[in-house]
């Protein structure tokens, strides 16, 4: 007040609230709220639909088709026998695999950036470089993957390069995520665990990392989708077929349930052979998918529970 | 060589940056502000000496030299966005986290300059408290809020069950919560976080404890409790609290900063700056005509 004069000039004519004169509108804002409120609510009821057709659909007709013989045995069309087994532990390998290298560097390279740096031009390249990265189409890492690990690094076809190329593919998500997640952690926080003279490590530690967790596993649990379901990044560093065995080892190829379904479709029996076949690969890879995420989904909230809710 | 802290000293201290324990000289100069006989009368704890922040080319404080006694509380008062909590962080160098500020002057504790050179932090913050202004509680239980601090400096976890319950008991929590440690801190309710936060600042055993505005989120129950609180802790704990309420100043501190626009404007005994300001500024901000 003893600064300076507000030069508000309302003030002057002393004007009421209710003689100003108002702006037209097309609805009235109890309208547009409904009208906003039933678009919310069909647009759920339309997806809530579409999906429950979608999976019933492949739950009712893999169900029906289920054969466990079928899965349970390899694969060697010259005796008619499509086996599913290679294809199944293939997919499994390679979740496990690309996580399991994607996940721990993802989050160290996320830590790294959100607690480590501050700011600056460089990061701001690294980040929008994330972000890019992160649009790439995955055929084109395939063909990244190709190049560097099966030819420049001599992997070959390989279960290896397949892991590798499809942790650059999970990388930039889960980099994302994680940052996202630990950047949701208030800084009154790390303020409050600094103050206690704790070191950085320790406040990410134990203060910072707990609460980002689910935010971090829920990054994970997206890659675990993309990566059991890749098709064409693993084409060119691995994806093939064997006959009579159910793994070809590490260095060898690998058969996965999406490179599975499409060799199923090239195949020359057509839809009235192979549909059944089809159908039960979809339910088996969906199956696999939602296992995965049901364990990452008990791990996140086992570890709150520890913690109690927060 | 006077007795300096071993712990804080590191070897590329300068000699500039070490003074005498007795840190009473320091204010010889500063007698147009700091009172002469209260300097004379009191134990300094620790010593701000022309200190000056920006954050970017933003001057936020200028040139403040002031003395914390010992075993006292200090309130620093003053209108919002006058630099209170900068000042209080410099003290501890929480702002150090803050990319953009830039500190100028020296802040002596245990006679070295906690500005100078190779300072080891994480004893800096172990002499010296804080309890923010928004209750900020670890998402961890009741428990593991109090002995995060004692793990980190190394107390043997036989004794931590012993530590939870006498530092509960201090910050005046014990009653509310003793059969409730392993539930989640943030099922407290606002006051009770707050006394939580004071516990766990209090369970590193630090010797200077600072409070910025630590009532202002709470109801005036609350805030009573916190207010009884502070004034026991300077029996054992040298206290500074930044408060916007000239109430809670004059109840819990025994000397008053007045800070405006980034300047230590007055500074005296509570009860003397309350009762006769010198500076007509000071007067009119705990009249409450401005701020
Ligand atoms: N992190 C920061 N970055 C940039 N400027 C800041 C930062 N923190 C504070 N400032 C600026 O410094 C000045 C002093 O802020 P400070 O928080 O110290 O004031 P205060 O006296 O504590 O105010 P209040 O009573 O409202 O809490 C303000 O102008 C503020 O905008
Ligand atoms: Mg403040």
């Amino acid at each position: 007040m003893t600064k300076e004069k507000s030069d508000n000039s309302l003030t002057e004519k002393d004007v009421s609230f209710d003689d100003l004169p108002k702006r037209k509108r097309l609805l009235n804002p109890k309208q547009s709220q409904k009208i906003g409120y039933s678009m919310l609510l069909s647009s759920i009821i339309f997806i809530v639909i579409v999906l429950g057709v979608f999976l019933g659909y492949i739950i009712i007709n893999g169900l029906k088709s289920i054969n466990f013989k079928f899965i349970f045995s390899s694969y060697n069309p010259t005796v008619g026998r499509y086996g599913l087994f290679p294809s199944i532990m293939g997919t499994f390998l390679l979740i496990i695999g690309s996580i399991a290298i994607a996940a721990p560097l993802g989050l160290l390279a996320a830590i790294y950036l959100t607690e480590y740096t501050k700011g600056g031009i460089i990061v701001s390249i690294i980040d929008q470089g994330i972000n890019n990265l992160a649009g790439v189409p995955s055929v084109v890492i395939g063909v990244f993957g190709y190049a560097l690990f099966s030819v420049y690094l001599k992997m070959g076809s390989s279960m290896i390069a397949a892991w590798l190329t499809l942790a650059c593919m999970l990388l930039p998500t889960i980099i994302r995520t994680s940052q996202e997640a630990l950047r949701s952690v208030p800084r009154t926080y790390r303020e409050g665990s600094f103050a206690l003279g704790a070191t950085k490590w320790r406040t990410i530690r134990y203060v910072v990392l707990p609460p980002a967790l689910p935010g971090i596993t829920t990054g994970i649990i997206l890659s675990l989708g993309r990566a059991a379901g890749e098709t064409a990044a693993v084409l060119f560093v691995g994806s093939g077929v064997f006959f009579n065995r159910f793994f070809n080892g590490f260095s060898g190829t690998f058969m996965n349930l999406p490179n599975f379904l499409l060799t199923l479709y090239r195949s020359a029996g057509g839809w009235e052979q192979v549909g059944d076949v089809m159908w039960l690969t979809a339910f088996v890879l969906i199956l696999i998918v939602f296992s995965f995420n049901a364990v990452a989904i008990v791990i996140r909230n086992r570890s709150e529970k520890q913690r109690g809710s927060y | 060589m006077n007795i300096v802290n071993k712990k804080l000293l590191a070897k590329e201290t300068k000699e500039e940056d070490i003074v005498p324990v007795d840190m009473r000289a320091l204010f010889k100069d500063e007698t147009e502000i700091i009172p002469e006989k209260l300097v004379k009368k009191y134990e300094i704890r620790m010593a701000v000496k022309k200190l000056s922040h920006w954050y970017g080319n933003n001057h936020v404080l200028s040139g403040i030299s002031l003395p914390i006694f010992k075993n006292k509380v200090t309130a620093i008062i003053g209108p919002s966005g006058c630099g209170k909590s900068t000042f209080l962080r410099d003290l501890n160098r929480m702002n150090d986290l803050i990319k953009i500020s830039r500190v100028r002057g020296k802040v002596y504790l245990d006679g070295i300059n906690i500005y100078s050179e190779g300072i080891d932090l994480i004893q800096l913050r172990k002499k010296i408290g804080m309890v923010f202004q928004k209750p900020n509680p670890f998402p961890m239980s009741i428990r593991d809020n109090i002995t995060y601090g004692p793990i980190i400096h190394g107390i043997n976890k036989a004794y931590l069950p012993g530590l939870i319950k006498s530092y509960l008991v201090k910050a005046a929590l014990w009653d509310e919560v003793h059969d409730r440690l392993s539930e989640s801190a943030f099922s407290l309710s606002g006051g009770q976080q707050q006394r939580l936060c004071i516990a766990r600042a209090l369970s590193i055993e630090p010797e200077v404890i600072l409070f910025d505005e630590p009532c202002s989120a709470l109801d005036p129950h609350a805030t009573a409790k916190i207010e009884d609180l502070i004034t026991k802790l300077k029996a054992e704990y040298t206290v500074v609290i930044v408060t916007h309420n000239m109430q809670q100043a004059a109840r819990v501190s025994d000397f008053t900063a007045f800070f405006n626009l980034g300047e230590l404007i007055e500074f005296n005994s509570t009860r003397d700056l309350f009762r006769s300001p010198i500076r007509k500024i000071t007067e009119e901000y705990i009249s409450g005509r401005f701020g």
